[in-house]
Formats: C-alpha cells, structure tokens, sequence
C-alpha cells in the first residue's frame, strides 16, 4: 500500500488549569494527509482554551505537517489559546531538531505537565524570540 | 542520459559517485506512492547496516525532496540511491515543467531541513528538471 495513513481523534477533558482539547495523531503525517490540516482547522474553529497535540504515536511527520501544526498554533495564539505538543515521538523530535521550529512550538512530556505550567509555553517562545530562531511568519 | 521504463529521461548527475558505487534502490515516485517511498529508503538503510537514527534522518530528507518534486516539480520523480564507501548518496530527480524559480530555503522548510542534516546537497534545476543529490557520510546528523 502506497498511501500514507493518518488517523486523528480529537477528545475534550478537563486538567489541572481547566478543559483541554487533546489531538491524538496515530500514524504517518505529510503533505498527502489532508486529515491533520482538517482537523485543525475544525479545532481552533471551536477555539480551545488549551489544545495538545499527541505526537507519541507519529511514525513520520514531515515538514510540511509540522508546518501545519504552526499555523495552528499561531491562529490560536492569534484569540488567546494555546497549543502545545505533548510527547513527540523519536521522528517528531527530530523534525523538531532539524526545523528550528523546537523553539517556536510549546513542547511538553505530558498533558498535565503543559497543563499546569501555561507560562512555560510563554517562556519557550520568550527564549525563541531572543535566540533569533523564530521562523517566518 | 538514462531511460526509466515510463520512456521519461532521468539525468544521471556527472558528479563523482553516481555512477560507480552500488545502488541500493532506482525507484520512480509520486503523490500516492510516497509512504512505500520512504519504506523503501527504510529497508536500503538497514540493507546497509545504518544505525536507526541515521536512517531516520535519511527517510526524512528523501521524503522533503520527493515531496517538492511532487509539490513543485513534475508530480512524479525518481530516487536512486547508492551505496559508498561511508555512507549514502540520494539522488531526486524529476523531470519539470521548471518553475524557473529556485527552491527557497527558508528556516523550517523542506530545503533547509535537508541542508540540516546531511553533509553535502547539491542542486540542479533547468528546462528539463530538477536534480538534487544528497550525501550521508560519516559526519551526517
């Protein structure tokens, strides 16, 4: 089979600062996965307070589907939400790496721990901002 | 100058190391076949005895260039991937229609996440295509 496969469930809960919306990826995330672009789009759409995103079972992302968690990102922070992303995977971390874009999205270990510190995603774009490694806009 | 079976002309670099050493996979791709793409990248790697890691970084950059040949370029392209003395030589070819623009490498896009990781990537881009042919050594991330 020659089609790359994603599938994303999205559940709403409450944590330690308030409801959260958590966005489970499970499988291949690239250019031809119209579903993460989708589904994002639906989620902010409803504006989250906080929306993670959990990349612990991503096989693969490539830079185009990182690059869609970006502009995500910034149309939340755009209505005072947030976004993080909750347990990267081997491959996730090291697009993370190799983009620069580690220092642009919240990264977390666990949806508790982006939770209850919402002033480390603050923090980790405050030292973006001053390292000079803030993508374009 | 060499023939893939569809009749379309995939360039053969003239540089050093494309036509000597072993090749591991010669392989056209498209949209719809770019998940077996990388599965294939996958399997040459470990073919190869390459550490997980390094293979993954390989699978990655092979996917950013196919993904910009299918994005930008003709839609479809080629890989062929050899084996050298050290590592890996990739190379991504497709045949056009040339946008007569360079490929921007801007921070966190597909180009700059290729230059990133591997040690020498060079490009060339003209009426008939675009060939990009990348190096994984002993210094590759």
């Amino acid at each position: 089979m020659g089609v790359t496969e994603l599938s994303v469930s999205a559940s709403k809960e409450d944590g330690p600062g308030g409801p959260r919306t958590i966005l489970r990826l499970v499988g291949e995330a690239d250019l031809t996965t119209r579903a993460l672009a989708d589904t994002l789009d639906a989620e902010c759409a409803k504006r989250p307070r906080l929306l993670l995103i959990d990349a612990s079972e991503l096989s693969f992302i490539d830079s185009a589907a990182i690059h869609e968690i970006v502009r995500a990102h910034r149309r939340l922070r755009a209505v005072g939400s947030q976004l993080a992303l909750i347990s990267p995977s081997l491959p996730v971390a090291r697009m993370l790496e190799l983009s620069g874009l580690d220092t642009v999205i919240p990264v977390h270990a666990t949806a508790d721990e982006a939770g209850a510190l919402p002033r480390l995603a603050v923090l980790a774009e405050g030292a973006g901002l001053a390292s000079g490694r803030i993508g374009p806009a | 100058m060499t023939r893939s079976a569809a009749g379309r002309v995939a360039p053969v670099s003239s540089a050093s190391g494309a036509s000597a050493a072993r090749i591991l996979c010669d392989e056209a791709f498209d949209a719809g076949s770019l998940h077996s793409l990388r599965a294939r990248v996958a399997a040459c790697a470990a073919a190869v005895g390459m550490a997980e890691d390094r293979a993954m970084s390989v699978i990655l950059v092979v996917h950013e260039l196919a993904a910009n040949a299918v994005r930008h370029g003709a839609g479809s392209g080629r890989l062929l991937m050899q084996a050298t003395g050290d590592g890996l030589r990739c190379q991504i070819s497709d045949n056009g229609p040339a946008s007569g623009q360079p490929w921007p490498v801007r921070q966190g896009h597909g180009l700059w996440i290729v230059r990133s990781a591997v040690d020498k990537v060079t490009v060339q881009s003209g009426p008939g295509g675009s060939l990009v042919a990348v190096v994984f050594g002993a210094n590759a991330a």
